[in-house]
């Protein structure tokens, strides 16, 4: 409020003026981006350029859209684009909501040690390499005699062939991405939690509102623009499929190529013999294309819904 | 923020840094020519030369020891009065690639590399990023006659060298790794035939517990089909390998064809498809990595073999106990003499951005003299390794230098003395010329350039399709169908017309 207040009030200069250290704390992470994400830019000239080491970026040859050609045009363009679609969905709704739901479990918990210590480890995953972790996938799915298997039978379950099962994986790994992420999440959205002013919450308990009402009309609703933002954000990655993730867990396993074939790994296998510059940046620029397009696109449904959550 | 803002903020983002990398760009270029004017004049002073330190860039992790071992090859470079000092680069493998492509495409100057056809070669020669090397090794007696005249004969593109051929064998013979000591456990005699092996795997099969059949890699699994046909290892009707995934050569119609629909070795696949339905070949194939560790543990009863002379050495270790439970079955062996296009994989290049090609050469050169070839891939003598006569040596450290990115020449390789006889019997054999027959087809090296989208396109069938019919995963027939049908709809016809116009005119200009 105090900021669109300035804003309208004085030109923006006066505003830096006034406020010289809040804009110094943003430049680190402005030169970040400038020097990361918008220099980099201009080498999208790549996509529609026959690409020559020698020739250098501005020296190649321009050739339109015949980098796109081999995407597009590839037999299993639409399983490959369902496939990221999909899984990327999967990720973002399941990971989401067990996020939000460990938060407000965390919220819950008095004891500050037990808080801590579990905070740690459902954070823990979140700093494992994906090798690691696909070898773990491997020890429990792979093999002649899969551990998980193993456990099925001690229950008296009938054992599944876990590698030949395309279908199960979108499961499987879902399970797996929120193990790993869903921490990482609920952390940011615990400090929103805690960033609630307490006296809502003094005046709930006082109007004699039980746990699960302040949790619904109070938490929930003022998480909603935090959720939202972090949403959007993972919605502008939805068609770039983990490639790191995929391939360490899946890697050269043909047998589920139908469900988890993404984007990143397929062009990463047609690429294997070409090494193209062109044609892997075409494609990457068609993900961030239609990265931007949904995101404006579920800004433009958020805005709609409630306007303070949206980004923009 | 509103739209408006937010649009605006990332415009002048955007217009500072094209400026501020317009200015970058200028920069570099001066700076680059610059640092070179020195180390050019200095080349050009006479004895004692002046060291030029040479920047390598080799894929890999850094052996272990290695420090010891270049400052050795340093101090020799210096005492030789070669004018050169080596500034080696190990590159982890996983990108080591990306990491040359950006490097080459970042005008980074260094002197050598290793690139293959495998690798970015072909693109790099395209785009001249490499030098020739014709006139400079033919000045270089020590090199040349290091490498047998076949090898720089048939490694050139468009009939130039552009890479130091690196390799020991001159072909390859494709077989199996028996567990000798369970042949003999069922009175099976030595292996002859591919009946005899399937005596031997179908017998472990039905009377041991522990120890299954046949362990290979998954990925590994498109050179099965060349070990379980009755022509493996002979020169006859079709060339198998071309340089180019999927792909072989007919001899007799001279026409290029897929393997999977190759009557040749139509009967491996029809055996592939039988075995794994048996269970001879593990229902894990697919997805196999350890192929290696697990026949090691003595968990299976044979591993996938062949004449490189590596894959037989990743085994000595289990013969360390004194036994020789280890024995190497190739099919058709005594009567083997396949083709070869005496093509090697690994290629030692000089980027044209380099001031000091000829300097380099001048080091490739003398590593190609047996004892500072010797220093370099073995180490230090008497610390790292000793010889064992002539063409052996016995292993004293954990110092193992990948020679094939740098050192390896035919003439001069040992082995480890460790090597199994049989493995050494074989090795010995493929690094003779005289044992092979010439491929039609070599010299040949696919371009892909013309027809790069349709070859973009067909490359991951290789994975999804071919590797599951080499593994027996996908039956025979219905596996050739599906590669049929792909391979029509997505343009393959156009690779292999392609492959078929670059193999015409490689046969007609000879």
């Amino acid at each position: 409020m105090q900021y669109q207040l300035n804003a309208r009030r004085g030109s923006k200069l006066k505003h830096i003026i006034r406020n010289p250290f809040l804009y110094a704390m943003a430049v680190p992470g402005l030169l970040f981006f400038l020097v990361f994400s918008y220099f980099p830019i201009y080498g999208i000239m790549i996509a529609f350029k026959d690409y020559n080491y020698a020739k250098g970026i501005t020296g190649s040859d321009w050739v339109g859209f015949r980098n796109f050609n081999y995407f597009f045009t590839s037999d299993d363009f639409w399983v490959i684009l369902r496939n990221t679609l999909t899984l990327n969905v999967l990720f973002i709704v399941f990971t989401t909501a067990a996020a939000v739901l460990i938060a407000l479990m965390f919220n819950e918990i008095r004891n500050v040690y037990f808080k801590r210590i579990s905070q740690s480890f459902i954070f823990l995953p979140y700093f494992m390499s994906w090798i690691v972790v696909g070898m773990i996938v491997q020890s429990l799915f792979g093999g002649e005699e899969p551990m998980i298997n193993a456990w099925l039978q001690n229950v008296g379950l009938e054992p599944v062939n876990w590698m030949f099962e395309s279908k199960l994986w979108p499961y499987i790994l879902t399970v797996i991405r929120v193990w790993q992420g869903a921490g990482y999440l609920s952390i940011i959205f615990l400090a929103a939690i805690t960033g609630i002013t307490e006296d809502l919450y003094e005046a709930a308990r006082i109007d004699g509102a039980s746990k699960l009402q302040i949790v619904l009309r109070i938490t929930l609703p003022l998480l909603v623009p935090t959720i939202m933002i972090m949403t959007l954000l993972a919605v502008g990655k939805i068609f770039n499929g983990d490639f790191a993730m995929i391939y360490a867990i899946i890697g050269d396993n043909s047998l589920l190529y139908p469900t988890t074939d993404v984007i990143d790994t397929f062009v990463f296998r047609s690429m294997r013999q070409l090494h193209d510059f062109g044609m892997s940046s075409a494609v990457g620029l068609f993900q961030s294309v239609m990265g931007l397009v949904f995101v404006i696109a579920a800004n433009w449904v958020t805005r709609r819904v409630s306007k303070e959550s949206a980004l923009f | 923020m509103s739209l408006k803002k937010w649009f605006g903020a990332t415009t002048a983002l955007v217009l500072a840094s094209s400026l501020m990398l317009a200015g970058c760009g200028g920069n570099s270029e001066n700076g680059g020519k610059e640092e070179n004017s020195p180390s050019n004049s200095n080349s050009a002073t006479s004895a004692p030369k002046e060291t030029v330190t040479l920047k390598a860039y080799f894929p890999g992790d850094k052996p272990a020891g290695f420090d010891d071992v270049l400052q050795a090859v340093n101090d020799k470079l210096k005492a030789d009065n070669v004018g050169a000092a080596l500034n080696i680069n190990f590159l982890p493998w996983s990108d080591y690639g990306n990491a040359l492509s950006v490097k080459m495409s970042a005008g980074e100057e260094f002197d050598m590399y290793l690139d293959a056809p495998w690798l970015s070669m072909n693109q790099m020669i395209a785009s001249n990023s490499l030098k020739e090397l014709d006139a400079m090794v033919a000045e270089r007696p020590e090199l040349k006659a290091s490498i047998p005249s076949e090898m720089w004969e048939y490694n050139k593109f468009d009939g130039k060298i552009m890479g130091i051929p690196l390799g020991t064998t001159q072909g390859q013979l494709y077989g199996m790794l028996i567990r000798k000591d369970l042949r003999e456990k069922y009175g099976l005699p030595e292996l002859k035939t591919l009946d005899d092996l399937e005596k031997f795997l179908y017998a472990v099969k039905e009377n041991e517990k522990d120890v299954k059949p046949f362990v290979i890699n998954g990925i590994k699994a498109d050179k099965l089909p060349f070990i379980l046909s009755e022509s493996a290892n002979q020169a006859l009707d079709e060339v198998l390998e071309i340089g180019v995934n999927m792909f072989a050569y007919s001899t007799k119609d001279k026409k290029v064809v897929g393997q999977w629909a190759s009557p040749m070795i139509a009967d491996a696949y029809e055996r592939v498809t039988k075995y794994y339905k048996d269970g001879i070949l593990s229902k894990n194939i697919a997805q196999e990595q350890n192929a290696e560790t697990l026949f090691k543990q003595g968990k299976y009863a044979a591993t996938y073999y062949s004449t490189d002379g590596v894959e037989g050495l990743k085994y000595s270790e289990m013969l360390q106990d004194g036994s020789d439970k280890l024995e190497v079955f190739v099919p058709n062996g005594d009567q083997a003499k396949p083709y070869t296009a005496f093509q090697q994989w690994n290629f030692l290049c000089f980027p044209t951005s380099s001031k000091n090609a000829d300097l380099a050469m001048d080091v490739a050169n003398w590593l190609s003299i047996k004892e500072n070839h010797d220093l370099m891939e073995y180490g230090i003598e008497g610390k790292d390794w000793e010889p064992v006569g002539e063409s052996s040596y016995k292993i004293l450290s954990s110092y193992t230098f990948p020679g094939y990115v740098l050192t390896w020449r035919p003439t001069l390789t040992r082995t480890a003395d460790t090597m199994m006889a049989d493995d050494k019997k074989w090795f010995d054999f493929s690094t003779n010329p005289a044992n092979f027959t010439l491929s039609p087809t070599s010299g040949f090296n696919f371009n892909a350039e013309k027809v790069k989208t349709e070859y973009a396109k067909i490359t991951p069938l290789h994975d999804s399709i071919f590797l599951p019919l080499s593994q027996g995963v996908l039956p025979a027939d219905q596996g050739k169908m599906m590669l049929e049908e792909k391979m029509a709809s997505l343009g393959g016809q156009k690779v292999i017309d392609e492959i078929q116009a670059q193999i015409d005119a490689v046969i007609s200009g000879k």
